[in-house]
Parts: structure tokens; sequence; C-alpha cells
């Protein structure tokens, strides 16, 4: 329990969970559009602003979880309701408490049936996410992660594309299948650990290598569905696809930095050992990944398949950083994932609102139209720019740390990634030169109107954040410094104990 | 004196079940009074049932009526599950019946006595005490599945039920018969004690006796080899007592079903292998039916084979020391919750003549009843088990117990087939919500089934953040 | 040690295996007989012989009961349900699997060879005391140890004549 500062204040974490919950509970007795719509907006900015005290109050200079409360839930199991923030999750779970006023205010107009029904299963989709990102007891974070599933298929099931029924038993199908081995890994960590489903208890083990390396691989098709990594990927073209903008920037900015969380919060600290051994591989992964996902945006016609493919790339990175087991490396994923959540997120908002004017996600429909939504390719452009990385931009700093820690762990594995960030910027600048100028051939877009004013409130604070971290990232990586630190910290005097160990059985 | 408190809450349902045939000899006792008594005198015995004080976890053979009866904290929760059962049959019958016309009071006077046979069959620690009141249980429930003589389907129904029931009954008399010879006694508290001193594999007439005492009860819980009478007599049996039958005669089956295989534990030992496969084959031999169905009392049905195995896994890992059975009972508490709320939506959305029943006919549902096609889509959830209804946490208890007990390969199985088995629970929802509706799901008069379902709904994950039961 | 054939022990022998026989046969007739009634009567014979199986194992009240109840109630009663009932009956079988006669011979014999195994490899223990079965013995029996067991029988019986009466009704009124 030393890991732990119990909070004396508000109990902050659980009234971000449960806000939201109460508020869906409040909308199931509402009947009218409108009012969903304001009250929604009102519970996730309250949501958003209450998170601000968390990040004012969190103390930089420690590694321990904080802001923690814990009460008794199940005593028989010995399973607790305990929830808490490190330098680790304490990023994302600001982004989570952020981005969903905006996901609201993208589906104003955007959801035109069963309003009160898609409020409700975004508000649920944020308690849930909170939730996992907040979780120290694993029962509680294994129930969250899986809830989450249910009004995330519901919002690509109804609210959906053409296709959303395949797209939606898709995502659900596999991300649960992911999820299968991971519970029977928690039931024996509990059993193993004395009984006790504590998360923080169960790191830094001495689990034998043959469990360590079971574990790893539990967690690993778990969190790396979630990612989605390289072979797992399939499911997340057709889920971004046919998701209603509000899905995808949900899916994108949040749902994925669940599996690389996932990686960091359990794989690393529970199984060492097999991380190191399965350190290749996985980097292996990465790199196809990111060299797949670019390919493939390349040749994409429809602009949300584009930016999910580009999605496959962007964490191939983020899994690289994370494997390659060094300060920047670490703290360069974590800051790369805030970036992609930003960046993806808002071009999937923008995508969004193109598909509101044209109807069509199709790049070819959507040619040319700089000259009619000058504010909005402005928005693009710098989006754009951002998704691959321009210096100045938020994603620089993360790739640029990512790759940094890559080549100081060896050089032929970050050249091998390099390509990546060129396709990116491939891909990405031929999307923008379609979409502002086109060719000769354009459709008649005058008909088009700019963005309004609810548009604009919406896609600004994204910018805000793109030049913010991209120009001083100082501020976020002061946040994660002490903890990635002692993470590490851990993991290397974990594995010099564990060589000791091998050495003397040598000997 | 405390003997009779023991089975207080039998002698409620039981006299109350014959109040109800004296009262409705009266001619000005309608149809809805019929039931409104009923659901009264299940809530009495509800409250008795919840006030007679069994404290702590008794030990498995602390007895009753010299020896016949045991009381625990065990059986005293599944009684509560059974009268809850009964409840909440009453409200989907008195729904049922503004649509269907074939009621009459004895309906619900052989629910009653369907219940009390049920409550006994949980107590039950002797044999013979065990074969009445399973024939008590079985009888009413046989009389009732085949209650609408006017149509075919519940013909066949009642036939098979009535057959393979007394093919169950005849191997579970013969099983008890070589028992007795092997141990001379039918009381399980001398059994157990024969058990202890003598190897149980050392005596074939023992092994065969238990081997048969439990293929009737596999047969009455639908496990594997023994399942295939289910989905026709599901289907067959008017509404009411199909959700009656799903949920109460599988909560007493399990609860004297464990209670008779904590007997000993060599015994245990033995058969617990063997029903490994059998709650392996179960498992996936429900899941393959239920796949394939398209109509929902049919899938149901399948599914609660799929049940069955489950809580076939949660036989296999008890122990044999301290049994407190709490896996089991909130396993099926929260199997009951779910099925009786889709049982008491089928009530009222089934209209005349149970018309509707395929899945396709629940095209839209969720355009047209937001509240009650949520609802479905809870129980469906809880079902599958996917967090956080009570059937996650059901599942969740059982595979902890099931690797506690060292049984990896079948915590892995039973979660693989969870997922299997999200397949046709999902085509509901996928059904309610992601299609068109064709029709308005028109519902006649004022009934209570609604209210037995968002109660229900509310109780599933009531069950599963306070459970109680452990 | 064989006794004699002509002795008093071979004659009770001879008497045993000739009840067997009379068990078996009437078996046999009920199953196989085309028309109801004679089935009846095949089963009148069969419960005939279980009941002097019970004399034999030293149970004369309860071989009473089989005679009175089995022989003397069920069997007319089902007599009288026959012939109530449509006498016309059509004697079409559904397509009679080929394989269902070896199947059943089959699983008949091992049931019959596991039942004797059983009984002969089983250590009889020497608990179950045998009695003279007397009436008064098993009385007591029902009124102490299984008064309870007893009375639910009540209700069985209840269940049943409800039963019958729901059914009976429901067929009359269409």
């Amino acid at each position: 329990m030393d890991q732990l500062l119990i909070n004396p204040g508000p109990p902050l974490l659980s009234i971000l969970i449960f806000l939201p919950l109460a508020g869906a509970l409040f909308l199931l007795l509402v009947n009218n559009e409108n009012f969903a719509r304001y009250w929604t907006l009102a519970v996730t900015g309250i949501a958003a602003l209450l998170s601000l005290p968390i990040l004012t109050g969190f103390d930089r200079g420690s590694a321990q979880f904080q802001f923690v409360e814990k009460h008794a839930w199940i005593e028989t199991l010995n399973i607790n309701y305990v929830v808490g923030v490190d330098g680790i999750s304490l990023l994302l779970l600001l982004m989570t408490t952020f981005i969903m006023p905006f996901c609201v205010l993208a589906s104003w107009t955007y959801i035109k049936t069963r309003v009160q029904s898609f409020m409700i299963c975004l508000l649920i989709m944020e308690s849930a996410m909170v939730g996992v990102f907040v979780a120290l007891d694993f029962v509680l974070f294994y129930i969250l992660w899986e809830a989450m599933l249910i009004p995330m298929y519901l919002l690509i099931g109804i609210w959906g594309g053409p296709r959303k029924i395949y797209a939606s038993i898709k995502f659900f199908l596999y991300t649960l299948a992911g999820s299968v081995l991971l519970l029977v890994g928690i039931i024996w960590l509990y059993i193993t650990n004395n009984y006790s489903f504590f998360i923080p208890d169960m790191m830094w083990q001495h689990y034998s290598v043959t469990a360590q390396v079971l574990l790893f691989l539990a967690f690993f098709l778990a969190f790396a569905i979630k990612v989605p990594m390289f072979p797992f990927h399939t499911w997340l073209p057709a889920a971004h696809v046919e998701a209603p903008t509000a899905g995808s920037v949900i899916l994108a900015s949040i749902l994925l930095k669940m599996g690389t969380y996932g990686f960091l919060r359990f794989a690393l600290p529970m199984t060492p050992e097999a991380t190191v051994m399965m350190m290749p591989y996985v980097l292996g992964l990465s790199i196809a990944g990111i060299i797949y996902g670019g390919f493939t945006a390349l040749a994409q016609s429809d602009m949300k398949k584009l930016i999910a493919y580009s999605s496959v790339g962007h964490m191939g990175f983020v899994t690289l950083g994370i494997f390659v087991l060094n300060q920047q490396g670490i703290e360069g994923a974590i800051l790369q994932m805030i970036n992609h959540g930003v960046t993806t997120g808002a071009l999937f908002l923008c995508v969004g609102m193109i598909y509101e004017r044209t109807h069509s996600r199709e790049l070819l429909s959507a040619t040319g139209v700089g000259q009619y939504m000058p504010v909005f390719v402005t928005f693009l452009g710098f989006f754009s720019l951002s998704s691959f990385g321009f210096p100045g931009t938020n994603s620089f700093v993360g790739e640029f740390m990512i790759l940094a820690g890559t080549f100081e762990y060896s050089i032929p594995l970050a050249l091998a990634a390099i390509p990546g960030a060129v396709l990116a910027a491939a891909y990405m600048l031929r999307m923008l030169q379609k979409v502002v100028w086109g060719g000769t051939d354009n459709p008649d877009q005058s008909w088009l109107t700019d963005l309004n004013v609810r548009e604009i409130v919406t896609l600004t604070p994204f910018l805000i954040f793109v030049f913010w971290i991209g120009l001083s990232p100082q501020h976020f990586l002061d946040l994660m410094q002490t903890s990635v630190t002692n993470l590490l910290d851990n993991f290397t005097a974990y594995s010099s104990q564990y060589m000791a160990a091998a050495d003397l059985i040598v000997r | 004196m405390l003997d009779f408190i023991i089975i207080l809450p039998l002698l409620v349902v039981g006299a109350g079940a014959i109040a109800l045939m004296l009262l409705a000899s009266m001619e000005n006792l309608s149809e809805g009074s019929t039931a409104l008594v009923s659901i009264g005198i299940f809530a009495f015995a509800f409250a008795v049932q919840l006030m007679v004080s069994v404290s702590g976890n008794v030990a498995p053979y602390e007895t009753a009526f010299s020896g016949m009866l045991t009381a625990s904290t065990f059986t005293k929760v599944a009684g509560l599950i059974i009268l809850a059962c009964g409840l909440f049959s009453c409200m989907i019958a008195q729904t049922y019946f503004t649509q269907n016309k074939f009621s009459s009071p004895e309906f619900y006077s052989l629910m009653m006595f369907a219940a009390s046979g049920m409550l006994l069959l949980t107590m039950a620690a002797e044999l013979i005490t065990l074969f009445i009141s399973l024939e008590i249980m079985s009888l009413a429930i046989y009389v009732l599945v085949g209650y609408d003589r006017s149509r075919i389907k519940r013909s066949e129904a009642v036939l098979k039920y009535l057959m393979l029931g007394a093919f169950a009954g005849a191997f579970f008399t013969m099983g008890a018969a070589l028992i007795y010879g092997g141990a001379g006694s039918t009381r399980f508290a001398l059994i157990s004690k024969y058990l202890a001193t003598n190897s149980f594999l050392e005596s074939p007439v023992l092994v065969a006796g238990t081997l048969l005492v439990i293929v009737a009860f596999l047969f009455k819980v639908a496990a594997f080899p023994f399942h295939a009478w289910v989905v026709d007599v599901y289907d067959g049996a008017p509404l009411p007592v199909t959700g009656f039958m799903a949920t109460g005669v599988k909560t007493a089956i399990f609860a004297v079903f464990a209670n008779f295989i904590v007997l000993d534990n060599g015994m245990k030992g033995v058969w617990v292998d063997y029903l490994f496969y059998v709650a392996v084959f179960t498992m996936f031999a429900g899941n393959l039916i239920a796949i394939g169905q398209n109509n929902l009392k049919r899938m149901l049905a399948a599914s609660g084979i799929v049940h069955s195995g489950y809580l076939i896994i949660a036989l296999v890992a008890v122990g044999t020391e301290n049994f407190t059975g709490g896996v089991i009972i909130f396993y099926l508490a929260a199997y009951a919750a779910a099925t009786l709320g889709v049982f008491t939506a089928l009530a009222y959305l089934g209209g005349t003549d149970e018309r509707r029943d395929s899945f396709d006919d629940f095209k839209g549902l969720a355009k047209v009843r937001p509240y009650t096609a949520a609802a479905i889509t809870i129980f469906m959830l809880s079902m599958a088990g996917i967090p956080p209804t009570a059937g996650f946490m059901g599942k969740f208890y059982i595979i902890t117990d099931a690797i506690r007990a060292d049984q990896m390969l079948l915590a892995v199985l039973g979660i693989v087939s969870s997922i299997l088995s999200m397949w046709y629970y999902l085509r509901l929802v996928i059904m309610m919500y992601f299609k068109e509706p064709e029709e308005s799901f028109e519902v006649s008069g004022v009934s209570l089934a609604p209210v037995g379902t968002m109660i229900l709904a509310v109780s599933v994950f009531a069950i599963g953040f306070y459970p109680v039961f452990l | 040690m064989n006794p004699s054939l002509f002795s008093a022990d071979g004659l009770v022998g001879l008497i045993f295996l000739l009840t067997i026989a009379i068990t078996i046969a009437g078996g046999i007739i009920a199953c196989n007989s085309e028309r109801l009634v004679r089935a009846v009567a095949g089963l009148m014979i069969c419960f005939i012989g279980v009941g002097a199986l019970y004399y034999f194992l030293n149970s004369p009240f309860v071989a009473m009961m089989q005679v009175l109840i089995y022989v003397g109630a069920v069997a007319v009663t089902i007599s009288f349900a026959i012939m109530l009932a449509d006498p016309e009956q059509s004697s079409q079988h559904g397509p009679i699997n080929a394989l269902s006669g070896p199947f059943g011979f089959i699983t008949a014999a091992l049931l019959t060879v596991g039942l004797a195994l059983i009984a002969l490899k089983t250590m009889w223990g020497d608990e179950p005391k045998v009695n003279d079965g007397s009436v008064k013995i098993i009385g007591t029996q029902l009124l102490t140890d299984y008064s309870m067991v007893f009375e639910l029988v009540s209700i069985v019986l209840l269940i049943s004549i409800i039963g019958a009466l729901v059914i009976a009704r429901e067929g009359r009124k269409s």
C-alpha cells in the first residue's frame, strides 16, 4: 500500500466516473432532443472542469498513485473499489475528459435520430473510459474495460454508415475475444498474489518465467487488438469508417490508447522478464505496422479509411516507443498517445464536417473545397501537418523522442521506422492537396458553406493543443517524468536482479 | 418446533395453492385477481423465507425432520430465488392471459405446488424425500406444460417431457435403491458417514447408484447427452411455464445436485473427472444448437443448456470442505433474473397466441419501445456475461473458483463458450436496434409484466454490484 | 451344495425361476402386442410376477400391495381408458429404424450384465437387516421417521387429481 497517496479532499476521481453515469441515468427520463444535447454538453463540460483540480493538485515529484480512493466492494473475494492516478494515466485522463465535450459538439447536428440514446451512450462511454484509466483494482478495470464495448457497439451500430452491422459486430467480437485470456490471467494473478486484485501489489513480483510469458501473451492479445497492432488491426478501418464522427473520435483518441496504456500499466511491471524476451517481436510488429499503415493509407480513396490506416501507423510508433524500454522512448510514446488523440481526433472531426455537407467520405467528392471553405482548409492543413510530424507541431516532438529512443536502442530499427514518417507525409499531403485544390475536374463545390461558429469552437482547442505541445512539450513531459523514471528504475532493478540470479545459476 | 419453521415458506405456498382453489370456486373471482392473489402468496412466502433465520453456513447435513431435510444459507437463498421466480412467473402469467385465453385458477395453484416441490428439493437430504419432491415438482410442471390442450405443439412438448421425465425418475429410483443397498441408508448424513469410513470405488453398487442419480439430475437440467428434449419442450410450453421451468427447476435441481455431490470427497473426485467433459460438451452443444435457432424461445432454451454447462463447472469446482455454494447460488440468481426478464418482456410483446416469437419479429423494437428494448438488451448482455451485469459477475466467480480448483482448461473453455454465445445474444440486439420497425408492437391492457421487466432490469445490476449471497 | 430338484429347496428354486419367467414373459407381451388390450394383459402378468418376486424378497406386505394396486387398480384403470378411447386405432407405425432392434438388444444386454456384475462384485454390508417386512414395522416407520414423506405423498396425489381434472376439462371444452 506504500504506492498510494490517499486523497484527503473531495473524491474527484469518483465524481469523474459517476457524474456522466448519473447524467446518463437522468437522460433516460427525458424526452426532448435539444435538452439532451445541452444537458450532455453541460455534464461533459463540468467533468472537464472538475478534472482540472487533479492537474493542479498533482504532485509531479512523486511516482505514487495520487487522489486515491479505496472502498471495500465485494469482501468475500477481496475485490475493492480503488482508483488513483499517476504520471502515466494523468494525461490520458485529462484528454478523455476534455475531448468528450467536443464530441458532443461534433454530434450536434450530425446526429438527427434518437438523440437521447446517443447522448446516453456517450455519457456511459465517458464513465467507463475515465474508470479504465484510473482503476487500480483489476476486477474494476476489467469490468469497465469490457463495459465500454456496449455503448461503442451501439454507437457504431445505430448511427453508423451503410455497413454498420458488419463493422459493429466485428469491432465487438474482436475486442471481446481479445480479452478472453486477460480474464484468466487476472484470476491467476489474483490467486498467486495471495487473493488480491490490487494492481500495484501485482507489479514487480517474481513469477516464474513460464508464467510471465503466458501472462504476457494474454496481456498482449488483449492490448494489441485494442491498439491495434499490425496483424490484429482489421477491425479498426471497418469500425472507423462506419462510426459516426463522435464515435470515430472516441475510438481514435481514447479507445486505442487503452491498449498502449495497458502495456505500460500491466505488461511492463507485471511481466518484466517476458517483456525483455518478447521485445524483439513486438518491435518487429510495430515497424511492420508503421510501414503497412503508411502504404495502405496511401492507397485509400475514402478519407476516414485513410485516417484509420494512418492510426495504425501512428500507434505503431507508440508501441515502438514503449518497447525500446528507455526514458525517451516511453516518454515520447506517452506524449505521442496524447498527440495522436488530439490530431487524429481533430482530423476525424474535419472529415465529419465535410461529410455533413457532401454526405460522402470519398476523397474525390471532396476535392477543391479550399476555395469555398477557407477556414476549414486552414484547420485541416494544420492538423495534416501535425499528423505527419511537421516541426513545430505536437507530433514532431513525440515522434522525435520515440525515434531518438529507438536510435539509442538500435540504429537499424530506427532506420526501419523512418520510411513510416516519410509515408505519413506522402499520404497526408496527398489528401490535403486534393481537398484544398483538387484538379481540373473538381465537382461543383460552390454551394458549400464554410464552418459555423460551433464548428470553429469545436476545432480551435485542438489547434491550441497542437501548438502548445509542439512548442513547449516540457509542460507535459514534467507530468509524466517521475512516473516513467520510476517505472524504468524498477524495471532495471528487477532485470539486474534477475540477471544476477541467472548468473548465479550458470556458475 | 424448529423443524416446522424451516418448511414454513413451503407450507405457505402449499396452503396458498389449496386456498386459491377454494377461493376460485367462488364465481366472482376474476382471472386478474387470481393472479394478484397468487403473487401475494408468493410475496408472502418470500418474506417468510427471508425471515426464517438459518444462521451462518450450517454444515451440509445438519438436519431436520429426523434427517429428511437439511437447511443452510445455501438452501435458504435457493428457496428465495425459487419464490422470486414464482412471483415473476405469476406476473408473466397475468399479462400472458390477457392475450391468451386458456387460464383457470388451477394454473396458479399448480405453479405454487411446483414451487413447493422445488423448495423441498433444495432442502432434501434423503433419497426418498428427494424422489417425492422431484415428483411433486415434475407432476405439476407436466400438467402446466400441457395446459393448453388445443394446440398440437403443446401436446408434443408435454409428451416429450413426460416420457423423458419418467425415464429420469426411473433412473433416480434405481440409483437410490442401489445406493441404499450399498450404504445401508437413504439419508445423506449416513451415506456420508459410510463413505467416510469405506472407500467409494470399492463398492460398485455405490458407483452405479450415484451414477444413475447423477444421470437423473443431468436429465433434469438438460446437460449434454440428455439435452435433446429441452428445445422442443421449452418451445411448446406456454410462456409463463417456460420461464418458470427454465429458472425454478434449474435452481432446485442444481441446489440438490450440489448438496448431493458434496456428500463425500472421494465420490466427488471420481465424478468430477466425468463432469468435466459433461460441462464442456454441454456448453458447446448448447451453443451450437442456439446458433441455429430462429425462434426466441428455442434460442433461450438452448442457451439454458449452455448455462447448465457453466453451473456444472461450478459444481466441478466446489470444495467438499466448508461448502457454501455461494457461487452456484449467485449464478442461478443472475441467470434467473435475466431469463425471467426476457420472459416478462415477451409476455406483453408476444401478442395473441405468442404471435411474435422469432428474431425477425422484433425488428426495430428499440425505436418503438426504447425502454423495453434497453431492458431486453441488458438481459441479453447479462446472459452473455458482459460486465457490469450480474451475469458477468456470476461467470467471474465461477471461473475464479475453477482456476482455484486447478481447472484452468475448464475456465478457458468456459470463457470461449461465452464469447461464442455472444453471437446469438447479439442477434436479437441487432434486430432490435439496427433494423427499422415494421409494426407498432401494440400492447393491450394494463398489465404487470412491464413492471416486472423493469424490476428485473434493475436487479440485474443490483445483484451484480451487491452480491449479498456470497 | 446343490439341492436336489425334488427337495423343498429345489421346488422353491423352481418356483422362483417360474416367477422370473412370468415377469419377463409379461414384459415381452406388453411390449410386442399389436393391440393395446393385450399389452395391458401382458402388463398385468408382469406385475403379478414382480409381486411374487417381492414375496421371495421377504416382503409379503409389499407383494400384496403390488397385486392390489398395480394389478387391481392401475391395470384396470388403463383398461377402462383404452375402452373409452377410440377403438379404431390406426395401427400405422412410423418408419422403424432397422438398427433400433439390435441397439435395444445391446443396451438391454449391457444393462443386464452391468447389474449382474454390480450384484456379484459388491461386498454387501450387513447393514440392511432382514426383518419380517410386516405391516407393523412399515406402519411405524411411516408414522415416525418418514412421517413427512408420507404427508408429502398426499400432495403428489392432490396434484395428480388436479392435473387430471384440468386436462380432462380442457379436452371436453373443445
